[in-house]
């Protein structure tokens, strides 16, 4: 999956940008390819049909948000991607926050903040709903995974909660209390252990049938008591391919309110539990490690938060000590979906100009943000 | 009904420096009438207010906006009164809701922290060239200290604490407030233990003759302050028991939770009992401007707990008769969403919680369109709301003015009324 000479990726380049209508929190490819899916802000699981050749059907309306100074001259035409809107899967209430695909089949699983969880295939024309659970959790269902074998789909929630879900009809098969919120999750890649991470950026580690904590992970590092206000700066757990080595990404806040912090990616040794080396980039503007999408060629691809107006997509290889590549041209980027060909990537962002006291000077309607889409290319 | 400070400065310094216990009427030697002693003797009004400062989220607590445009992730509940819902970040004041009352209309004028702040505790008057008491200056000037002798307008607050004499504005530095921070007194509070109680009152008596010698020399205004502080902390040398933390019962840590604001809240509810005019319990960290929603799912559970535990006391207690209960900030936060998951300042249209004398229980005033942006009913600005306070505790404020240098000065902005539905 490197680009097309077999050499491994050291950087990307921009192809075009996609307007949505949505803020966008996550973002993923089906395993085929054909699809990219979102969870969005409004209520909605976005869906794109992800074309490799331009349609007759008109496509969406593309944004200028690249500099055209910043292209040689000499440049080819942009590869012809496109994104053809398909019909959203609905019923959620507040927000949907997390979805995750299954590894082989074209199912992808969503939650919302008001509890609900279900299942639905993500490349029909229309939705088709598999299952669903109204009230998997009490409230915000905050990080869904699927195990490597996609027999299992675990979740977790405001309510204090670690679930696991059977992906087939959606049956709870385990269920842990735990003492606080828990803010991500993922499962080991052999599938046999599921570790979470909670308010206190601590990180625990249980067996998939989750009757005991069987150890723990310091990653404390990434939480803030800032005044009165409980900071939690641990935001994503992934494993590398080989499951010796987790990375837990956010970040080191520096503070509430605002809620800057220094984006930090601390890599363990899954075996031993040590922290061997923490990622670091930039500075308390540059916030969170929202998501981490691995590269086979051997690192993360990964969107920083910054602040309104500044966000950057980086490249990390475990253990080192920064980033190899950056783009900063996006702002607030929040998820990246790497595509199963492994040689274009989708980064979500935010509308520039998102921020601001009161109500916009300019005069019409109160218009909500959204969040663009950018295609990226990797290159050797 | 005009009304001149200097009477109250003098007669409050005075009033201050009787020894504790003395009758107040007896103790004023005959500087404050006996109408006014009698008025102060009825007037046990008092005063909680719950400041949150940079601006909690009006959608993540007192006026919800569920699975709308900019409603944010979370759910709404309902409340001790039917058709009434708030935030589920406050499951502990919707169970004291029939205690309080939402104004959810609120529309100010200013989106800045640095002007905002003294702006709405100010009330927003018109500009007539002086600088406005904040309302607690203001009800400790209009209704004076109470019985007690302790200071009639307190902070508890994080940090250090002082005086505060800007508060105060044109009443004069004897207005500012008292602020304990960390909700502990002064430093150097007690007495030297190497003097003896009469030693102590023989430095006390030098030092009054020469604060006079010094005072008749100068501006009222350059002593006023350091003497009304001296004063009132002789008082509070007596009423050690108000800080001492270490015997707050357990149960009550538990119930108004182990947190700063939850400490606070019980010195608070101790001053109030003790026989302070005014606490203001000031809380920060509330500018979300980034990652609002889990920040208010940190700091708003904290509040609620601290928030409604001391209402439901001063209910049992009998002291919410007597007690005018406000929790606001500055403004509120924008209904859009940043691209840090966070909300901007908004002061078009957010959210106050009041309770106690005066106001009536269990009613909402006004209301948002389903997007929280648009007020849709009763739109009220500050002014109104400081007229609704000061009628709540039995001041007349479209009739009573200042007198400041001989100009008379409304209360409260003269283009605005008292919000009659807040009124009990």
């Amino acid at each position: 999956m490197n680009s097309p000479d077999n050499t491994i990726p050291t950087k990307a380049k921009f192809l075009k940008a996609f307007q949505t209508s949505a803020q966008i929190f996550e973002t993923r490819f089906t395993p085929c390819g054909t699809v990219l899916l979102a969870a969005c802000m409004d209520s909605t699981l976005r869906r794109w049909r992800f074309l490799d050749a331009p349609l007759e059907a008109a496509p969406l309306v593309e944004v200028d948000s690249k500099p055209k100074a910043k292209a040689p001259a000499n440049a080819k035409p942009a590869a012809p991607h496109e994104l053809v809107e398909l019909s959203p899967i609905k019923g959620f209430k507040g927000w949907v926050q997390t979805l995750a695909t299954h590894p082989a089949e074209s199912v992808v699983y969503a939650a919302d903040t008001w509890g609900r969880l279900g299942a639905w295939d993500a490349v029909s024309a229309e939705p088709t709903l598999k299952w669903t659970q109204p009230a998997a959790h009490d409230g915000w269902i905050r990080q869904l995974a699927v195990s490597p074998k996609g027999d299992k789909l675990a979740s977790c929630g405001r309510d204090k909660h670690v679930c696991i879900w059977d992906t087939r009809d959606g049956k709870k098969l385990a269920d842990f209390q735990h003492t606080q919120d828990v803010f991500c999750l993922s499962f080991t890649p052999d599938g046999n252990q599921l570790v979470f991470g909670d308010f206190f950026s601590k990180i625990q580690v249980a067996p998939t049938d989750l009757r005991s904590v069987i150890r723990e992970i310091d990653a404390s590092g990434l939480y803030l008591l800032s005044r009165m206000q409980d900071v939690t700066g641990l935001r994503v757990l992934r494993f590398s391919p080989d499951g010796n080595t987790l990375f837990a990404a956010g970040c080191k806040p520096a503070g509430g309110g605002f809620v800057k912090g220094t984006p930090n990616a601390i890599t363990f040794d899954y075996p031993s539990g040590k922290a061997k080396e923490t990622t670091v980039i930039g500075g308390e503007s540059d916030g969170f490690f929202l998501d981490l999408a691995w590269h086979p060629g051997g690192f993360y691809i990964a969107p920083l938060s910054g602040q309104p107006g500044s966000g950057q997509i980086v490249f990390v290889r475990p253990g080192e000590k920064t980033s190899f590549f950056a783009d900063k041209s996006m702002a607030n980027c929040q998820s990246v979906a790497l595509h199963p060909g492994g040689k274009l990537f989708v980064a979500a962002g935010t509308n520039k100009g998102s921020n601001g006291n009161g109500k916009p000077s300019t005069e019409g309607p109160y218009l909500s943000n959204n969040s663009p889409l950018h295609l990226f290319a990797l290159e050797g | 009904m005009l009304c001149n400070p200097t009477e109250h400065q003098i007669s409050r310094r005075r009033f201050l420096g009787t020894a504790a216990g003395v009758a107040v009427a007896g103790g004023l030697g005959g500087l404050f009438s006996a109408k006014a002693a009698e008025a102060m003797k009825a007037n046990n009004k008092q005063v909680l207010f719950v400041w949150l400062d940079g601006g909690i989220s009006q959608l993540e607590s007192w006026d919800p906006k569920p699975d709308t445009l900019f409603g944010g992730p979370f759910r709404s509940i309902p409340t001790s009164v039917p058709g009434t819902h708030v935030s589920e970040l406050m499951p502990a004041c919707a169970k004291q809701m029939h205690h309080l009352c939402l104004v959810r209309s609120l529309c100010t004028k200013d989106n800045d922290h640095s002007s905002g702040v003294a702006r709405i505790q100010r009330g927003d008057p018109k500009n007539r060239g002086v600088l406005y008491p904040f309302f607690g200056s203001s009800v400790a000037h209009l209704l004076g200290p109470m019985e007690s002798n302790l200071p009639p307008y307190v902070v508890i607050k994080e940090g250090q604490g002082g005086f505060r004499a800007d508060d105060a504005g044109f009443l004069g530095p004897a207005y500012g407030s008292l602020a304990f921070g960390e909700g502990k007194p002064p430093e150097d509070l007690l007495r030297n233990p190497l003097l003896t109680e009469t030693e102590d009152e023989e430095r006390n008596a030098l030092r009054d003759v020469l604060n006079r010698r010094y005072a008749s020399q100068r501006r009222p205004s350059l002593t006023e302050a350091s003497t009304f502080a001296y004063d009132t902390a002789r008082e509070l040398m007596r009423r050690q028991d108000i800080f001492d933390t270490s015997k707050l019962p357990a149960k009550d840590l538990e119930r108004y939770g182990r947190t700063d604001i939850g400490t606070h809240m019980l010195i608070a509810r101790n001053m109030l009992e003790s026989g302070v005019r005014f606490v203001k319990v000031a809380n920060y960290g509330w500018d979300t401007h980034g990652d609002n929603f889990n920040s208010h799912a940190s700091l708003v559970p904290k509040f609620d707990r601290a928030f409604a535990s001391i209402v439901e006391d001063m209910a049992a207690s009998g002291l919410l008769q007597n007690t005018l209960v406000i929790a606001m900030s500055e403004f509120g936060r924008t209904p859009r969403i940043n691209g840090h998951a966070g909300r901007d300042h908004w002061a078009n249209s957010w959210s106050l919680a009041m309770a106690g004398c005066g106001v009536r229980p269990g009613v909402v005033v006004g209301a948002t369109d389903d997007t929280g942006v648009e007020i849709k009913d009763g739109k009220y600005d500050i002014g109104a709301v400081f007229h609704t306070w000061f009628k709540a505790l039995g001041i007349d404020s479209e009739e009573r003015q200042y007198k400041h240098k001989g100009q008379p000065l409304p209360l409260a902005h003269e283009d605005m009324t008292p919000i009659k539905e807040a009124l009990a």
